[in-house]
């Protein structure tokens, strides 16, 4: 009997589940999707070497859920929270009706179960699906094969996700339950009598305070773009501080600015119902503008981290991928010939050296041009001879070079340094006492790399260099075909000499996997924060409309239609939607352009197409929920007979 | 005199077969222009039932009422909508405003609704503030108002866009008598100034006797009618108080 009630009170109230639904359907099927990680390099070619890649990444995969989940557990509580809210009057009525409240809270756990049951069954299909797409997008993005399409299943995933949910709902049952043995029937049935009474807003202060928030605002864009995001200091503080106190204020008086600009112009003020959506808008935001800033602030983090992060991971794995000159690479940082140690190296090999300058790089550039995070200008060039650097060239199959007695050339590889070199081909320098013309700029690596890490190396001929100070000692091999080559990194020897072999397969799965793992992290991030927020909304939303009901009620009385009912409250909702969203878009555009200075460290950044991609995602997320509040509140409003 | 509302013959079932309850069973009666009337009865007799079915908020199940001659319980739902934006004007005994918008706000939401031209609607607002003595109140929002001052603004936005009937349900029913007595005023004047058509359905007998006809309501059936004709407000009050103990003992605990 209980468990049938229980059924149709599912069945009766499913709008008003649907967007808790929804939001733990999407929640099981992400944490499963991110969870599955290690089931899913089955799909991909990558072997035994790759495989510590992918462990690293499962780890960190497993550290990031945990925090999420905790994320996600609140958000599903808040949700529950607020529909045992609008049930209040249903309990209420049960309980004169002399059920006992042992049995209101089993009706309530066995609707918590088969909601949970139902929404986690649908949560893990749903995972299952979208892990095989993110295989595939993975194999996109990072120029991996697939070895075969086939069904993943991901045992431990799934127990991972049963688990954790598991915890959430009965942390909501037990909840649900302590909140039903201690409410009173009178708040039951009556509710809590929230008359909430609106505040008056001075005129002139709303703008005193709209426009502080704007110069406010601006301070912390100011002081965010010089600082830069790496330096974690007093500047930087300012720049968070005052972001939060800017948008905050900017919420306060927005709404109170936006209605005296509109009454302004009759037209639009008197136009059918826009008056009464505006102070509608007015009367929530004057008391929900602490949850706006803190939406906008959630949108920030999401949309920030999402799109700096597959830029990120963009931006890493091109450069790794395009251009690793050769096989291995031996680099040894020394300050003398004699300690060069010879390594054993199958295949065909080609060396040279690298000596010491003393021109800097502020005698190039102009030492305006660096930024606070990344300023070059002290750093010394190193040189190279003609004969050498030809060598080299004709080893890796690439044109020779031919300098006068009075050129030099320089060649470089990270990317940060493309804009800086433009125009001064031609300049003079003075090369160890040498007067010389800079014949040309190139953007080249003769060795292998992890990061594009060469500002410049001046190639000169050999009479004009100190070879006495010798900074570097570099021999490239190719490997023959068979010749799996092994597998090296950085490695000391006992002597505390410092060499590094750099093997081509070893960069490109190394990096590939950082990219994998900073751009999962961060679309992970980047969903759940734009999916906490807009629930936020949404759920804001559908509470303000039980109160709301009343006034719609009358508003057809007095012979308003339905199409003007349905209108004002698409225009509430969006302008209620894209607030937070718009100041959101505005800071995270100062810090993308901020923080892609950071990434431009790796390498170029394609801004515009990262940026299309998060207002995909943004939009997908915001929209379906917005069209979801949309629908429910309609029904709300237009149901009410 | 022309005939504004004409109800003929009006039958108002709930329930199904078997088990009906005549909420009205039968009542005719005709308000012409310019007139103010009242309509008395106890609770249960069938009263708000007549004023909603003349609304049209709710339907009846038999007979016709016909506003300017248009049969209003023939016109479909969205005719329906129309009509009640046009030809009518609420009061409602809790005020209903709309406590998001401030008193003027109040009253030209009723004109845009109306589609006015933007250009007029502060100068009809005023002019109707005016008349009804709320213009020092009209920028107020409703919490900062009194019972009185709110019905007033309500009134107001009943009358703005000249209906062709304003129906009033119980509009001193929240009130104390003071602001009761000013709130029935601001009717007189209304009525004999703009010649304004009221039916006001209300339970107290002072409220009653400003009307110029009372129609009293019992189980559903037209029970009596009287009218003030040339009287004192004082001697209609006693010719109320009479027909009220004719209608029966429990409605003397309303007095």
């Amino acid at each position: 009997m209980l468990f049938k009630l229980a059924l149709n009170n599912i069945k009766k109230s499913y709008k008003d589940y649907l967007i808790y639904f929804l939001t733990i359907v999407i929640g099981i099927a992400l944490f499963y999707m991110f969870n599955s990680m290690e089931s899913q390099k089955a799909m991909l070619i990558l072997d035994s070497i790759d495989l510590n890649s992918i462990e690293m990444l499962t780890g960190a995969m497993s550290y990031v859920s945990r925090f999420l989940s905790v994320v996600l557990a609140f958000l599903m509580v808040y949700a529950n929270q607020f529909l045992i809210r609008r049930r209040q009057k249903e309990l209420g009525i049960y309980m004169t009706l002399g059920m006992s409240r042992n049995k209101i809270s089993f009706v309530l756990v066995l609707e918590t179960l088969i909601i949970g049951f139902i929404s986690l069954l649908i949560g893990i299909i749903v995972g299952i699906i979208g892990s095989h797409f993110l295989s595939i997008i993975t194999a996109r993005l990072f120029l991996v094969d697939l070895k075969e399409f086939r069904f993943i299943f991901s045992m431990s995933a799934f127990i991972k996700s049963v688990m954790a949910y598991g915890i959430i709902f009965t942390i909501m049952i037990v909840l649900n339950v302590l909140n039903i043995m201690k409410v009173k029937l009178i708040d039951l049935l009556y509710g809590k009598n929230r008359n909430q009474k609106l505040k008056l807003k001075n005129i002139k202060l709303s703008y005193v305070t709209f426009i502080l928030s704007l110069l406010i605002l601006f301070y912390a864009y100011m002081c965010i773009t010089k600082n830069g995001m790496l330096q974690i200091n007093l500047v930087f503080a300012q720049a968070i501080i005052f972001g939060i106190i800017g948008t905050l204020l900017f919420f306060m008086s927005l709404s109170t600015i936006l209605i005296t600009i509109v009454k302004r112009n009759k037209k639009i003020y008197y136009f059918q119902l826009n008056m009464f959506s505006l102070r509608q808008l007015n009367s929530k935001i004057n008391t929900t503008y602490i949850l706006m800033s803190i939406i906008c602030i959630m949108l920030l983090i999401a949309i920030g981290t999402f799109s700096t992060g597959t830029g990120t991971a963009q931006a890493v794995s091109k450069n790794q991928l395009d251009s690793q000159p050769v096989d291995i690479s031996l680099i040894q940082h020394i300050s003398d010939v004699k300690s060069i140690r010879e390594v054993d190296l199958p295949g065909v090999h080609d060396t040279f050296l690298n000596y010491y300058t003393d021109v800097k790089v502020s005698d190039v550039i102009d030492e305006n041009n660096f930024t606070n995070d990344f300023n070059f200008s002290k750093a010394v060039y190193t040189s190279m001879s003609l004969e050498e650097f030809n060598e080299s060239q004709v080893f890796l199959s690439r044109e020779p070079i031919e300098l006068n007695e009075d050129e030099v050339m320089i060649y470089y590889n990270m990317d940060m340094f493309e804009e800086l070199y433009n125009e001064i081909t031609d300049n003079q320098i003075s090369l160890n006492g040498n007067h010389v013309t800079i014949k040309n700029i190139k953007k080249l690596s003769l060795v292998n790399y992890f990061n594009p890490n060469e500002f410049g190396v001046i190639v000169a001929h050999d009479e004009m260099l100190n070879k006495e100070q010798v900074s570097g000692y570099f021999r490239n091999s190719y490997l023959d075909e068979k010749d799996e080559g092994g597998y090296y990194s950085a490695v000391f020897d006992n002597n505390g000499y410092a060499y590094s072999f750099l093997s081509k397969r070893a960069i490109i799965s190394e990096s590939l996997s950082l990219s994998i793992l900073v751009s999962y992290v961060s679309i992970y991030i980047g969903i759940v924060f734009i999916m906490s927020s807009v629930v936020m909304l949404a759920l804001q939303q559908l509470s303000e409309a039980s109160d709301n009901s009343k006034r719609y009620e009358l508003l057809k009385k007095l012979g308003v239609e339905e199409s003007q009912i349905k209108h004002s409250i698409l225009v509430q909702i969006s302008i209620y939607f894209m607030l937070p969203l718009l100041l959101a878009i505005v800071h995270s555009i100062v810090g993308i352009n901020v923080s892609s200075q950071v990434v431009k460290i790796f390498g170029n950044l394609d801004i515009l197409n990262n940026m299309l991609i998060t207002a995909g995602f943004v939009l997908a997320i915001y929209g379906s929920y917005f069209m979801i509040t949309y629908i429910t509140i309609k029904s709300m409003v237009l149901n009410n007979k | 005199m022309e005939a504004i509302l004409k109800v003929n013959d009006v039958e108002k079932y709930y329930g199904y077969k078997g088990n009906v309850t005549k909420a009205i069973d039968g009542i005719s009666f005709t308000v012409n222009e310019g007139e103010f009337v009242g309509i008395m009865g106890a609770s249960g007799s069938g009263k708000t039932t007549t004023l909603n079915c003349i609304s049209t908020i709710d339907r009846v199940t038999s007979g016709s009422i016909e506003i300017k001659g248009q049969d209003i319980t023939k016109l479909k739902h969205k005719s329906l909508t129309k009509f009640r934006r046009d030809s009518l004007g609420f009061i409602f005994q809790d005020f209903n405003l709309l406590d998001t918008l401030t008193g003027f706000e109040n009253i030209a939401l009723a004109l845009t609704i109306h589609r006015e031209k933007p250009n007029v609607i502060d100068k009809k607002v005023n002019a109707i503030a005016k008349r009804l003595n709320i213009q020092d109140i009209i920028e107020k929002y409703p919490y900062q108002m009194s019972g009185g001052e709110k019905q007033r603004v309500a009134s107001a936005r009943a009358m703005i866009t000249n209906p062709s009937i304003v129906l009033a349900d119980e509009p001193t029913g929240a009130l104390d008598s003071k602001s009761s007595k000013e709130l029935l005023k601001c009717f007189e004047d209304l009525n004999s100034e703009l010649q304004a058509t009221i039916l006001m359905v209300t339970h107290d007998v002072l409220a009653a006797s400003y009307c110029h006809r009372i129609l009293f309501i019992k189980d559903g059936k037209l029970f009596n009618e009287i009218n003030r004709g040339k009287k004192t407000q004082r001697a209609f009050y006693k010719d109320i108080i009479d027909v009220l103990t004719l209608l029966g003992g429990d409605t003397l605990d309303v007095i």
